[in-house]
């Protein structure tokens, strides 16, 4: 038996790739790498890996944008890797200056960390914090803003990520706190 | 008594795993009795959740481009074509 009844066999179409999805998957990567070069080069990554692996593709119909968007999830991963590779783990320690901003010596609150957005009842659009919560991502340090990517938006295991970028699970959760408390403590100047 | 600082550690730790119980327990008086780190957890959660819609919609983007510039799709376009036929020919 073959599997013919699963639907009509749509075979690839590397032609138009680029005019069908290159503008979804350039924006896909760019709002996990942020840089538009890293993100030029993913992208092409990503259609040189599908025309090598092009017999796996099922075929199913309407199946090609995901099947490319798995190729370029698995790129983003590589990238984040190779440039995690190149940032010195001295970056471990930056990013103390939200934790100084945030709580006084003794661990007290400095402000009231309730206070975010205006006032309770004015209820931001969700769009305008996504945009807030992005800018601010931008600003934190590479490693920083890359894990908390990894971990929030490509909603990767703990354990995967230590394992792609060579992070102790100790040291991982240090970084997704300092990224979390620095991107609460940007977000909350802004909103 | 853990300090306000320590328990932001705690709490975004238990977004990443388990924690043992007798700290959760410590989190969980914490959180009963400071409405300051109350807040700043609900906050933690506010943050979590508009990542992960935003990482699941194809919004335009903040800042710079929002599309593959043209000399990249015309450079992509060319470089598969070129593999297209370079297989064919093996």
């Amino acid at each position: 038996m073959n599997d013919i009844q699963s639907g009509p066999i749509e075979p690839a179409d590397p032609a138009h790739w680029v005019d069908r999805y290159g503008d979804y998957l350039f924006r896909y990567a760019r709002s996990r790498l942020r840089s538009t070069d890293a993100t030029e080069e993913v992208v092409q990554e990503t259609f040189v890996a599908g025309l090598n692996a092009l017999h796996q593709f099922s075929g199913k119909q309407g199946a090609e944008r995901a099947w490319l968007l798995g190729i370029l999830k698995r790129k983003i991963v590589d990238f984040v890797r190779r440039r995690s590779r190149a940032t010195p783990l001295e970056e471990m320690h930056s990013g103390e200056g939200a934790v100084e901003a945030l709580f006084d010596r003794r661990g007290n609150w400095r402000e009231d960390p309730r206070m975010f957005g205006a006032n309770p009842g004015d209820q931001l659009e969700r769009g305008e914090f996504w945009m807030i919560l992005r800018a601010c991502l931008d600003g934190l340090p590479l490693r920083q803003a890359d894990v908390f990517t990894l971990r929030e938006m490509e909603d990767l295991a703990v354990d995967d990520i230590c394992h792609e970028l060579g992070l102790s699970r100790s040291n991982l959760y240090v970084l997704l706190h300092r990224a979390r408390l620095a991107l609460f403590h940007c977000m909350k100047t802004r909103l | 008594m853990l300090s306000c600082q320590e328990i932001s550690r705690l709490v975004s730790e238990s977004l990443d795993r388990k924690l043992p119980w007798h700290r959760r327990m410590e989190v969980w008086l914490h959180l009963k009795m400071c409405r300051l780190c109350s807040g700043f957890w609900g906050n933690l959660l506010r943050i979590r959740t508009a990542a992960r819609e935003s990482a699941a919609a194809d919004e335009p983007l903040p800042d710079g481009p929002d599309r593959l510039s043209s000399e990249s799709k015309d450079r992509m376009r060319r470089l598969i074509s070129k593999e297209l036929s370079d297989g064919t020919g093996n």
